[in-house]
C-alpha cells in the first residue's frame, strides 16, 4: 500500500503570467485571474501554484496558493485570496494588465474518483476553502449523472473568515455555513455539524477536508470513528512547492516498516489519506 | 563578427567542468522533481544536499523563515543516508546532463571515511565536497552553548580532510563553516590537509524573532541565511580567500543572475554556486549562464577564467 496518493506525472512550468481580472468577492476576499495555459491545461482541484511579485528581492521567495478555478478553453487560472498578511496585500494592488510570476501546476490532487458511489462531504475550514471550492465544481461537473449532491461545509471562527461563500452559494452543493461566534451560518463548529451529518446519513460517505491542521485532525479522528474514507490538503508552509528545500516535511506512516517517515507536503502531497498521515503533536 | 565564448572552467588541473555554474548544495534537492521542468545542459556541476552516512529526518518545524532579500533554514541536513542514495538518488543524478558532485558531511571520523571510499567506487562522482560545518551545528540548537574556538574548529577541518584525502583520489572541495575560524587562516588549515578547491559561503548563522509572541520564530532558535542579503558577504569571503591560498574557489551566496556570478569571478571565484535563487526561479542556472555569455560578448570577453580574481590583479 503506498503512503501518499498519486501523483499527476505533469512537469511543472514558471509562466510570467498577465493578470486579467481581479475583483474583490467580499470583504476582503479576491479572485485574482491569469493567463498560464501550459498550468491550466493540466490543473486539477487540490492543485496549488507558488506566486511571486515585486521588486528587490521583496519578497524574496514564493508563496503557495491552492488553484480556484482552472479554465483550459480560456488558458487560465485563478486563486481565492484574502488579503490580510502583507503578501496578500501588495496581490491586492496588481491590476488588470500587471505580470505574475507562477509556477505550477505542484502537488498533487483529490482522488475523489476512487470514492465514487459515495457521497461526498467536503468541509473548508477558513482560509481552506479555494481548493475545496474547486474540487466541489469538480465532482459536480465530472459526473454526468450525480447519485448524490456533495455536502458542503464552510466553516470558520467569525463571518469575516469565512471564505469561498459566494462561489459555493453558486454550486450544486448542500451548503451548511457554520461559524464558532454564530456571527453567519450555524453556531458551533465543523466537527459538531460534520457528527450530525455523519449520525444522520444513510449514504454511505467519504470525507474531503482542508483547513488548518487541529480541524483536519478533528476530522481525521471522525473519519477513523466511523470508518470513512477521508482525504485531506494539509496547510503547511511551502517556500519552493517544487520538493527542494525541505520546509513542508510531514510525517507519515511507513507500516510496513513500521516506523514512521518524512514526506513533502509539496510533492508527495498536499493531499494526503488522513489514515496515511501522523497526527500527534497537532 | 561573433566571439567565441568559452565558459569552460578547471576545478582541478585535471578536473575540467563545463562552464561555471553549479548548482549549490541544497539548490536543486536531489533532483527528482525536476524532469521535464528544469534544464541543466549548461550548468558545471550539480552539488548534492549533503549526505551523511546514516539518514537524517532533520529539524521540527517550522523550517525557514523569510528575512529581508533572504531566507533563514533550519533544515537539519534531511537526507535518506549513504547507503539508501546509492540505491536511489546517485544513479538518477548521475543521468543528469552535467558533472555530479557529492556533498558530504560525517559525524564522526569513521563517517568521514566511509562516505570518502564508497562515494570513490562510483563511476561519474567528479568530486567530493565537504560541509565542513561541525555536526552539532546542523540540528536544533544550533549554537546553542559552546561553540568550539578557533584552536578546535581548525584541528576540525584539517583532521575531516585528512580522512577524507586518506580514503579518495576525488579532488576534494571543502565548503568552509561560518562560525569557529576566520576564514582566511581557515582556508590555510583546509588547503594544508589537501583541499584541491574551497567553497565560501555557507549560509550565514541568523535568527529572526517574532514580535507579537516575544519569542525566536524557529525552534532551535538560529538557522543559516542565504540570498541576496549575504552576497556581500560572500563577496568578502571570496576575497579574503583569494587572499589566502591559490587554490580554486568556488563562490556563492545570493547570486540571482548573470551579473552577480560574474562579481563572483572577478573577485577570485574560478566558478559560482547557485543556491536558493534555484527554488525561486528553477532555470536559474540556464538564466545565469545566457546572461553571462551576452556580458562576455557585450565586453568582448572570449574566456571566463581570464575574469578569475581580475579584480585581486588589477591596482
Ligand atoms: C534550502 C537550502 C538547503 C541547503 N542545503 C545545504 C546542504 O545540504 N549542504 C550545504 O553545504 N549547504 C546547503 N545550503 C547552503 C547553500 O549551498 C549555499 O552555501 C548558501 O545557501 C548560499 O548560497 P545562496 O545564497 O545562493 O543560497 C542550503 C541552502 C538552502 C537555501
Amino acid at each position: 500500500m503506498s503512503l501518499t496518493l498519486p501523483r499527476t506525472p505533469s512537469p511543472f512550468y514558471e509562466i510570467e503570467a498577465p493578470v486579467i481580472y481581479h475583483e474583490r468577492t467580499v470583504g476582503a476576499e479576491y479572485e485574482i485571474v491569469f493567463h498560464a495555459p501550459a498550468i491550466a491545461e493540466s490543473a486539477r482541484a487540490g492543485q496549488f501554484v507558488e506566486v511571486l511579485f515585486g521588486e528587490g528581492y521583496a519578497p524574496l521567495v514564493r508563496r503557495p496558493f491552492s488553484i480556484f478555478r482552472a479554465n483550459r478553453d480560456a488558458g487560465t487560472c485563478s486563486i481565492l485570496y484574502v488579503a490580510r498578511g502583507s503578501f496578500t496585500s501588495a496581490l491586492a494592488r496588481k491590476r488588470v494588465g500587471d505580470g505574475l510570476s507562477v509556477v505550477g501546476p505542484l502537488g498533487n490532487r483529490f482522488q475523489w474518483e476512487l470514492r465514487r458511489g459515495r457521497q461526498p462531504v467536503l468541509i473548508a475550514g477558513g482560509i481552506g476553502a479555494p481548493p475545496i471550492t474547486f474540487l466541489a465544481r469538480e465532482i459536480c461537473e465530472g459526473e454526468s449523472s450525480l447519485k448524490y449532491r456533495p455536502v458542503v461545509i464552510n466553516a470558520a471562527k467569525t463571518r469575516d473568515l469565512l471564505v469561498g461563500q459566494v462561489e459555493f452559494g453558486a454550486l450544486e452543493v448542500s451548503l451548511h455555513v457554520v461559524t464558532e461566534d454564530g456571527s453567519h451560518g450555524r453556531q458551533g463548529r465543523a466537527t459538531e455539524l460534520l457528527r450530525e451529518i455523519v449520525h444522520n446519513s444513510t449514504a454511505p460517505l467519504a470525507l474531503y477536508a482542508c483547513g488548518p491542521m487541529p480541524l483536519l485532525k478533528a476530522i481525521s479522528d471522525i473519519a477513523q470513528e466511523f470508518a470513512l474514507p477521508c482525504q485531506v490538503s494539509v496547510e503547511t508552509p511551502m517556500p519552493c512547492g517544487i520538493g527542494v528545500c525541505n520546509s513542508c516535511a510531514i510525517a507519515v506512516y511507513d507500516l510496513p516498516a513500521q516506523k514512521t517517515r518524512m514526506v513533502r507536503a509539496c510533492w508527495e502531497g498536499p493531499v494526503f489519506e488522513a489514515s496515511n498521515l501522523v497526527w500527534e503533536g497537532y | 563578427m561573433s566571439l567565441q565564448i568559452d565558459l569552460s572552467v578547471h576545478l582541478t588541473p585535471t578536473c575540467a567542468l563545463p562552464s561555471p555554474i553549479l548548482i549549490a548544495s541544497g539548490g536543486l534537492g536531489f533532483g527528482d522533481t525536476l524532469a521535464g521542468a528544469v534544464a541543466l545542459e549548461g550548468a558545471g556541476a550539480f552539488i548534492t544536499p549533503t549526505l551523511t552516512l546514516s539518514p537524517r529526518q532533520g529539524n521540527h518545524m517550522p523550517r525557514t523563515v523569510e528575512a529581508s532579500a533572504g531566507l533563514i533554514h533550519a533544515n537539519g541536513l534531511p537526507n535518506p543516508g549513504l547507503e539508501a542514495s546509492l540505491v536511489t538518488d546517485i544513479p538518477r543524478l548521475l543521468s543528469l546532463p552535467c558533472p555530479l558532485i557529492v556533498s558530504i558531511h560525517g559525524e564522526n571520523t569513521e563517517a568521514w571515511r566511509t562516505l570518502a571510499e564508497r562515494l570513490s567506487a562510483i563511476r561519474g562522482v567528479i568530486a567530493l565536497e565537504l560541509n565542513l560545518t561541525p555536526t552539532a551545528l546542523h540540528s536544533d540548537g544550533f549554537l546553542r552553548g559552546d561553540t568550539p574556538n578557533e584552536a578546535e574548529t581548525l584541528q576540525y577541518i584539517a583532521a575531516s580532510l585528512q580522512t577524507v584525502r586518506a580514503a579518495t583520489r576525488l579532488p576534494l572541495i571543502a565548503k568552509l563553516p561560518n562560525v569557529g575560524a576566520e576564514i582566511g587562516v581557515a582556508s590555510r588549515a583546509a588547503v594544508s590537509a589537501g583541499a584541491d578547491a574551497i567553497a565560501v559561503s555557507q549560509a550565514f548563522p541568523a535568527v529572526a524573532m517574532r514580535l507579537s509572541g516575544r519569542r525566536f520564530r524557529l525552534p532551535g532558535v538560529a538557522g543559516g541565511l542565504s540570498g541576496p542579503a549575504i552576497k556581500p558577504l560572500a563577496l568578502y569571503q571570496v576575497w579574503r580567500v583569494a587572499q589566502s591560498v591559490s587554490v580554486p574557489i568556488i563562490g556563492m551566496g545570493g547570486v540571482m543572475n548573470g551579473e552577480d556570478a560574474l562579481e563572483f569571478v572577478m573577485a577570485g571565484a574560478t566558478a559560482v554556486g547557485v543556491g536558493i535563487a534555484n527554488l525561486i526561479h528553477p532555470n536559474t542556472s540556464a538564466q545565469v549562464l545566457a546572461e553571462m555569455r551576452a556580458w562576455m560578448a557585450r565586453n568582448g570577453v572570449a574566456k571566463i577564467a581570464t575574469l578569475t580574481g581580475i579584480a585581486n590583479r588589477e591596482g
